[in-house]
């Protein structure tokens, strides 16, 4: 178990070295700039403001914040997977990832459920509000790492924000990857997020599926939980599969399981993990999981760097 | 396509041996339904159980207070009806074709007449019988579990 390792870099937690822009599929990165860059110093916040907010469905709303200063909009770089923390006044902070297309120039998308006190704050505000943030922090999604192979996403509810970024890259980069499947499971039909743009998604080349748990007679997709789908799914070659999953964590607990019952290693199952966090540079201790910080060694992670800890009972 | 041909193909029937199969395919039918056809309704009493060989079989139950809540759907190479093998023979839930779907059929009481004839074939086919309902209850778990639900 190699997971508490430094990670300025955003490489996932317990494996090798890489430049920041090797985390990603090389060559992905903007104007040759180091993807996820930490823009400031990790507790200087920069003011962001609202320029547009998308409302997704019930209690989830898109926000699209730009930063008030040009300097950094240009410098700001993320990688897929990332998050940022926003900072209310007066209300609190949250680390909340990035949704948005990495190569984002102006504005920066963050999908948010108002579930407590802060994100609540956040979805009574208004375009022009303004916040706080810093970032971006933490582990992308090694898509570099499934170069050539078949790339399962597996998404459950509101999991598919953190993962939008990686589809967006994975599409621009198709010819490197054999296939691009996502697998999606949603509540209901009415709490499918990004649903306007999986038409478009499958258009470029990425086979979709959708499930959802529960539905009325007016549905006529799939019902039924996600891990449903990946069992049913047809593997070319499960040595050359590789999985990102994201989504609650009992979800991702039988993703795992089954994935690997059907034969992908467990190298190339990678996950997002999510704890309450308070500094997100891996000082205060609130997101320690086992022996590793998820704001710092995470929060995307191989799954066997982190399987013993998924399954602990007050971890 | 004959029924031992569909039966091959199947993903429920991927492990069972070459001489369990055309045991099975020797008391199988192929059957089809239209998109929107009622295949069976909850508490109906049938004697057939399915695999199904293409198409999209929606389960429903009907809540008092709901309405019909659709609670799974069934795909390509997965099993469909097993009360009628295992239980009384009446449906726990009701059964829609979603899409033009083509299934095998295979009557409950001669298979269980087949199982209980030649242990062999029982072993075989209990034993992917049991699978796919392990499969079906840890799905129906984590569906209880409400996982995507708000926090509270
Ligand atoms: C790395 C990371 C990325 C995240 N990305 C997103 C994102 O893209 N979009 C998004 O909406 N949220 C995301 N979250 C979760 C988000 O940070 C929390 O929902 C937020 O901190 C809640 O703060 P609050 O003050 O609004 O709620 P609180 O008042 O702190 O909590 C209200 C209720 O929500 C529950 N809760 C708090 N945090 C979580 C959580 N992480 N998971 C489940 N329940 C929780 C509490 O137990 C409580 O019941 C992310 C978390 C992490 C660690
Ligand atoms: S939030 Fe991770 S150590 Fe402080």
């Amino acid at each position: 178990m190699t997971t508490n390792k430094t990670n300025a870099s955003g490489e996932p937690g317990g494996v090798s070295p890489r430049t920041m822009s090797e985390n990603i599929v090389r060559g992905l990165t903007p104007s040759g700039s180091p993807a996820g860059q930490v823009v400031a110093e990790p507790w200087g916040y920069h003011t962001v403001r609202i320029h547009e907010i998308t409302p997704e469905v019930a209690d989830v709303a898109t926000y699209h914040l730009g930063f008030d200063d040009s300097a950094v909009a240009v410098a700001y770089r993320f990688q897929p997977g990332q998050f940022n923390m926003l900072y209310l006044p007066g209300f609190g902070e949250v680390p909340i990832s990035l949704s948005a297309d990495p190569r984002s120039s102006t504005t920066w998308a963050h999908t948010v459920r108002a579930v407590g006190n802060v994100t609540q704050k956040l979805a009574s505000s208004k375009v022009g509000d303004t916040l706080g943030l810093r970032g971006p922090f933490g582990s992308g999604w090694p898509l570099h790492t499934a170069e050539g192979h078949d790339v399962v996403i597996v998404a459950g509810g509101l999991g598919i924000a953190p993962l939008r970024p990686a589809i967006y890259e994975l599409l621009r980069q198709k010819n490197r990857f054999r296939s691009l499947t996502l697998l999606y499971g949603s509540r209901t039909p009415e709490t499918i997020l990004f649903e306007h743009e999986l038409p478009e998604w499958s258009q470029r080349g990425m086979t979709v599926q959708l499930t959802v748990d529960r539905a009325d007679a007016a549905w006529s997709g799939s019902v039924g939980v996600v891990t449903l789908l990946l069992d049913r799914l047809s593997l070319n070659d499960p040595q050359q599969t590789s999985v990102f999953m994201c989504g609650p964590e009992v979800m991702m607990r039988f993703v795992g399981k089954s994935a690997l019952a059907r034969g992908i290693p467990e190298s190339q199952l990678w996950l997002s993990m999510e704890r309450n966090m308070q500094c997100a540079i891996g000082l205060c201790g609130h997101c320690q999981l086992g022996p590793t910080f998820i704001c710092k060694d995470g929060p995307v992670y191989r799954h066997d760097h982190l399987a013993p800890f998924l399954n602990v009972e007050g971890l | 396509m004959t029924a031992l041909d569909l039966l091959q193909k199947a993903h429920f029937a991927s492990k069972l041996p070459a001489a369990v199969l055309e045991r099975l395919a020797a008391i199988a039918r192929v059957v089809e339904w239209n998109e929107g056809a009622l295949i069976f309704r909850e508490g109906d009493h049938r004697d057939d159980l399915y695999v199904l060989s293409s198409g999209h079989v929606t389960l429903e139950v009907n809540v008092p207070g709901r309405g019909l809540t659709r609670i799974l759907t069934v795909r390509s190479g997965e099993l469909l009806a097993w009360s009628a093998l295992l239980g009384d023979g009446r449906m726990t839930t009701s059964a829609i074709a979603t899409e033009p779907t083509q299934a095998i059929a295979i009557s409950g009481r001669e298979l269980r007449q087949l199982c209980e004839a030649d242990h062999e074939v029982g072993y075989h086919v209990m034993g992917q019988v049991a699978s796919a309902l392990s499969q079906r209850l840890l799905a129906t778990r984590l569906q209880l579990l409400d996982l995507f639900a708000k926090p509270h």
